[in-house]
């Protein structure tokens, strides 16, 4: 899961370099915390929210098929 | 302009994005069709696991091809649009919403009233825009987003200040003779 929001936002992001990402697994549930250059939050975030939307739902997928949760916080 | 690149290359841009997305969602036994058509790329997807690939309303399915899209765009300066399905779902959705906009149709020309169509998304608000176009009777507008962020769209009937409005609609035959509509498309 960790692979897929990297291989999604580095693209996305003009400093990758910059890119940080976090995993915190509980038992049931696992959080992903990204942090970015402050230029790049926007792109991530994307109009009204759509892009990390969009990120969110696919953790979902990927994470109803291993039975458990998977959250995404953008950390500025 | 001189440098654009082909169709080809697009599709097979877009077709090692939409694989490695499917890679990474472990979707293991998926194959890929394309096909491009009016200048859109075509994406049908195989697997035994449509369910969890198209989601709870499309969801899954329509946040894929959300980033695809994002992702595509990103290599190049323009890019087609893509459109990613599975089972037939974007058909068969499509097929679905515009039989409820022919009953949303025939209700509003019958009691009068606005209807409100359940909520959808932008796609398929636009897609019952269009279909409405070209009816000169009604008109379409979409509504404020409710408490969930969900939009409607309301199909109403136009005015025509000429007539005065019959008191009591709800018990009034219906069709024949409709004096607002002049004409009465069997389609849409």
């Amino acid at each position: 899961m960790k692979e897929l929001v990297e291989y999604v936002v580095r693209q996305l992001i003009d400093h990758p370099d910059e890119l940080r990402l976090t995993e915190i697994e509980g038992a049931r549930t696992v959080v992903y915390e990204l942090r970015c250059h402050p230029e790049d939050v926007g792109k991530v975030i994307g109009k009204n929210g759509k892009t990390v939307g969009a990120l969110r739902t696919l953790l979902s997928s990927v994470a109803s098929k291993q039975n458990r949760r998977a959250m995404l916080e953008i950390v500025e | 302009m001189s440098n654009q690149p082909s169709m080809a290359e697009y599709v097979e841009s877009a077709q090692a994005i939409l694989c490695e997305l499917l890679r990474l969602l472990e979707f293991n036994d998926a194959t890929l069709e394309s096909s491009v058509e009016d200048g859109q790329i075509f994406f049908q997807i195989v697997t035994a696991e449509a369910g969890r690939l198209i989601g709870r309303t499309s969801q899954t399915l329509d946040a894929i091809q959300f980033l695809l899209n994002r992702l595509l765009s990103r290599q190049y300066e323009v890019s087609p649009y893509c459109v990613v399905d599975a089972e037939q779902y974007r058909a068969r959705r499509r097929e679905k919403l515009l039989a409820d906009t022919a009953a949303a149709l025939e209700r509003v020309r019958l009691n009068g009233r606005p209807w409100r169509m359940q909520p959808l998304n932008a796609m398929e608000r636009r897609l019952i825009h269009q279909a409405l176009r070209d009816c000169p009777d009604v008109r379409t507008h979409s509504e404020d987003e409710d408490s969930d962020g969900r939009k409607r769209v309301v199909i109403s009937l136009v005015e025509t200040p000429a007539e005065p409005e019959p008191e009591e609609m709800a018990d009034a035959q219906p069709a024949e003779e409709n004096p607002r509509t002049p004409e009465t498309p069997e389609s849409i």
